[in-house]
């Protein structure tokens, strides 16, 4: 697992922030001189990292692990959420005060996949492929490896909104390689997080729960999911001129690598 | 104090019995799977300006703690031999680097001409990032006989080197059919594609009686069946709880695959020969 504490993370809040950080091995700091007048309560809490949470690593490691931020520790209410416009965590802000969830803690990890995106055009939110990571707690903005092991089908007011389901590397799920293994091996994992994610949002007007869901999908689904969001990334972020320009005649030029025999030469 | 200094040599000689095991391992992978060898080019659209190579977004890597998972909607697949003797497994999809050619174009790495349409897609070295690999192939799905044939056509890694045999091409099959799951296809032939292969090995190849082509009339694409179809394992069905697909059973592909029948095509199709190889372009 590779982890990323955050020593000295940039902080906008006071003592909310402060209070959350306790036990995270992360201290979020006042800003300099910062006074609120009475009845003013800081809100915004903003982490930061060593690199770009959203850009600065990678989808795949080498060893086929995938690559997961960690927005939201296993046991804890507070919404974290990476943003894509800053490369921060921050603290989802919902009328004007920090966002909570109002329910019981979240039953596992939650958090992305760097370097992926879910195209609004294909009906997605615009965000990075939300994943849930089985394993222990671990603090908001470390980096860990995981396997993919299948897919929460989720739908929110109408709108669907897929987690893909991980393993953490080295936690006694890595040894899951499918839904079905999971589903032997641990029993009631999938009912709890079906359960908890249909549920924690509430009931609408006509006591309905908020969220729906169809049940899981495979592995295959997750790898074609994290692939497709991954692919999308790239492809919204790289221009014609980021491209190496062709020859006169519209041929490619031979590009020469280090690590390459270059037989072309 | 004597005690743990007493204890402290007895490990430190032990752990210097084992490294010799390392030299072995690779000495030993060297021989299944080929030496470990740096890719024969690199592609233009392949590194970023700053000179990294993508990693494929649909990478998986087969161990037999962790199998691979092949979708015949997917095909065809590459795979490569890394230097751990792991099994990568990629998707050929566009690269965002690349371009589509309308009007065809040339390619300096390997000089040939490429056919009107031509996409630039990841290849081979988008499974290790532009690393060091070993033997390596396609994975094509054989829709007539519902099977994954696999086969050496590797331009980056197979392609000009000194090993890459037959031999290791057989390893490379029994290594995946055993930490890849087909799903709900089953194990096609084993192809050794001569274009693919090192020259002496070719002149000797070209002399075997079991010599086979895609066309024996023209002569194209000369290859060795290296193994035969495995035997169709029946799955049974396990539904996870309210899902909607069914996930995967774990791979567990038979050792004996050599003195295996061919599977019967699908009943009510003619089957068609599963080509040696999916297309000319030497990813």
């Amino acid at each position: 697992m590779r982890k990323m504490m955050l020593e000295k993370p940039i902080a906008t809040a006071l003592g909310l922030g402060l209070a959350l950080s306790v036990g995270w091995g992360f201290a979020t700091l006042p800003l300099s001189g910062a006074e609120t007048a009475p009845g003013v309560t800081p809100h915004v809490s903003v982490l930061k990292g060593e690199k770009n949470f959203f850009t600065g690593y990678d989808t795949h490691n080498l060893d086929g692990t995938v690559n997961v931020v960690i927005e939201i520790p296993a046991g804890t209410t507070a919404k974290y959420e990476v943003s894509i416009k800053t490369g921060l965590i921050e603290l989802e802000q919902k009328n004007g005060a920090p966002r909570f969830v109002q329910y019981l803690g979240y039953p596992c990890n939650y958090g992305n996949i760097p370097r992926t995106i879910l195209l609004k055009e294909k009906g997605g939110d615009g965000d990075p492929l939300d994943v849930l990571v089985l394993g222990a707690s671990v603090p908001t903005g470390s980096v860990v490896k995981t396997r993919p092991l299948g897919v929460l089908s989720l739908i929110d007011g109408g709108e669907i909104d897929d987690k893909v389901l991980v393993a953490l590397e080295n936690s006694p799920f890595a040894s899951c390689r499918s839904m079905e293994d999971l589903e032997a091996k641990f029993p009631g994992v999938t009912t709890i997080l079906k359960t908890w994610f249909t549920s924690y949002k509430g009931r609408d007007k006509k006591g309905n729960l908020i969220l729906s869901s169809t049940g899981f999908k495979g592995r295959a689904e997750a790898i074609r999911l994290i692939g497709d969001s991954a692919l999308d990334y790239e492809r919204s972020v790289i221009t014609e001129a980021d491209k190496r320009a062709l020859d006169e005649k519209g041929n490619p030029r031979l590009y020469r690598w280090p690590g390459a025999k270059n037989l072309g030469e | 104090m004597r005690t743990s200094l007493s204890t402290f040599l007895h490990r430190a000689a032990l752990a210097c019995a084992f490294l010799p095991l390392a030299g072995q391992d690779a000495e030993l992978l060297d021989k299944q799977f080929g030496t470990l060898q740096q890719p024969a080019y690199i592609k233009h659209y392949e590194a970023t300006k700053s000179g990294k190579v993508l990693l494929n977004p649909y990478l998986q890597v087969a161990t037999k703690e962790y199998p691979g998972l092949l979708n015949p909607k997917h095909s065809p697949y590459n795979w490569v031999i890394d230097a751990e003797g792991r099994v990568g497994i990629i998707q050929e999809a566009a690269h965002p680097y690349g371009r589509t050619y309308d009007k065809g174009f040339y390619r300096p790495e390997d000089k040939s001409k490429r056919k009107p349409g031509t996409t630039e897609n990841y290849g081979h070295v988008s499974a290790l990032a532009g690393g060091m690999g070993r033997i390596s192939g396609e994975i094509l799905y054989d829709k007539g006989t519902n099977s994954f044939t696999l086969n050496n056509k590797s331009g980056r890694y197979s392609k000009n080197n000194e090993d890459r045999t037959p031999e290791q091409m057989v390893n490379a099959a029994k290594l995946i059919r055993e930490v890849v799951d087909p799903g709900s296809a089953t194990w096609g032939p084993v192809y050794y594609l001569l274009e693919y292969s090192p020259e002496n090995v070719r002149e000797e190849s070209l002399k075997r009686p079991d010599l086979a082509y895609d066309d024996a009339k023209t002569k194209s694409r000369p290859h060795l069946v290296v193994m035969p179809a495995a035997p169709a394992v029946p799955k049974a069905e396990k539904p996870v709880a309210k899902a909607e697909e069914p996930a995967v059973k774990p791979a567990a592909e038979p050792k004996t695959v050599e003195a295996a029948p061919k599977v019967e095509p699908v009943k009510g199709k003619k089957a068609k020969k599963p080509k040696a190889a999916n297309n000319d372009d030497p990813s």
